[in-house]
């Protein structure tokens, strides 16, 4: 399920490097080597853009499915099967 | 399966469904979708659970149901993940050199307009903190491939966050360094 037309030169690149071979250190050679201080800031930014959702308040819907499904006799919620 | 072992179940996956959650958002982008996708995910963990080897990663082991499960939830549906994917990149390529910084907003924008792959390895390592030998695991590819994504994501977000230029200089902007040109 590819489609190599996508895009342009960017995703190019990105093939280019998707075909290095595996398992080597190869992946160190981005377009450009990132400093501390961006691969710092990435991660940051992803840390607490991730963090503020999983710390979102849960609907109510997950604790009653797995209530539901605890309480079912063999796990299939709903289908009612039992042996 | 003692009454135990089942209440034990319910409570880690309870604890795992925030992570699940953003995981889930991650991938899909639509936080009702990613909500559902979660279920799914729940629904599927509690049918299998006699097959979850315990000890091991539950985490790891949701994860990868969820992300099976959107995977061939996409193929059924021919999701075009990728063309939503290019239109914001396009939209932030326009602007983002005028800015002189980004705030949370445009992160979450960056994180977007990554390719799918990369922004999932990142997320993976980044954020959940996985291994890189669990995240390869997870998605079914090499360790350095996950490496190379990562690396790639990482780059790609410090160009169009401008995190790259030299330091925060809001008067004049670096002029715009394509991801495809290299210096040699």
């Amino acid at each position: 399920m590819t489609g190599n037309d996508n895009k342009d030169d960017k995703d190019a690149l990105n093939l280019e490097q998707d075909k290095m071979p595996d398992g080597t250190d190869s992946a160190r050679e981005p377009g450009m080597p990132l400093t501390q201080q961006a691969q710092d800031a990435i991660g940051q930014r992803l840390r607490r853009s991730y963090s503020d959702i999983v710390a979102e308040p849960l609907p109510d819907r997950f604790e009653k499915l797995l209530k539901k499904l605890a309480n079912s006799a063999d796990g299939v919620a709903g289908k009612g099967k039992q042996s | 399966m003692t009454s135990d072992h089942k209440s034990d179940m319910q409570a880690d996956l309870a604890r795992m469904v925030p992570n699940l959650r953003a995981f889930a958002r991650s991938l899909c982008g639509n936080a009702d979708r990613a909500d559902d996708l979660v279920q799914e995910t729940l629904v599927k963990a509690w049918q299998n659970r006699a097959s979850f080897a315990e000890g091991s990663n539950l985490k790891a082991w949701l994860f990868t149901i969820l992300r099976n499960t959107f995977l061939s939830e996409r193929r059924k549906r021919k999701y075009e993940v990728e063309d939503n994917d290019g239109a914001i990149a396009a939209s932030v390529g326009v602007n983002g050199g005028q800015s002189g910084h980004m705030d949370m907003l445009d992160f979450t924008d960056a994180l977007k307009t990554l390719p799918a792959d990369q922004r999932e390895a990142l997320i993976l390592i980044g954020a959940e903190g996985f291994a890189y030998e669990e995240a390869a695991l997870m998605c079914g590819c090499a360790v350095g491939t996950i490496k190379s994504r990562v690396n790639r994501a990482r780059s790609r977000l410090a160009e169009l966050l401008k995190l790259d230029a030299a330091d925060e200089d809001d008067a004049t902007p670096a002029p715009v360094a394509k991801a495809g040109q290299t210096t040699p």
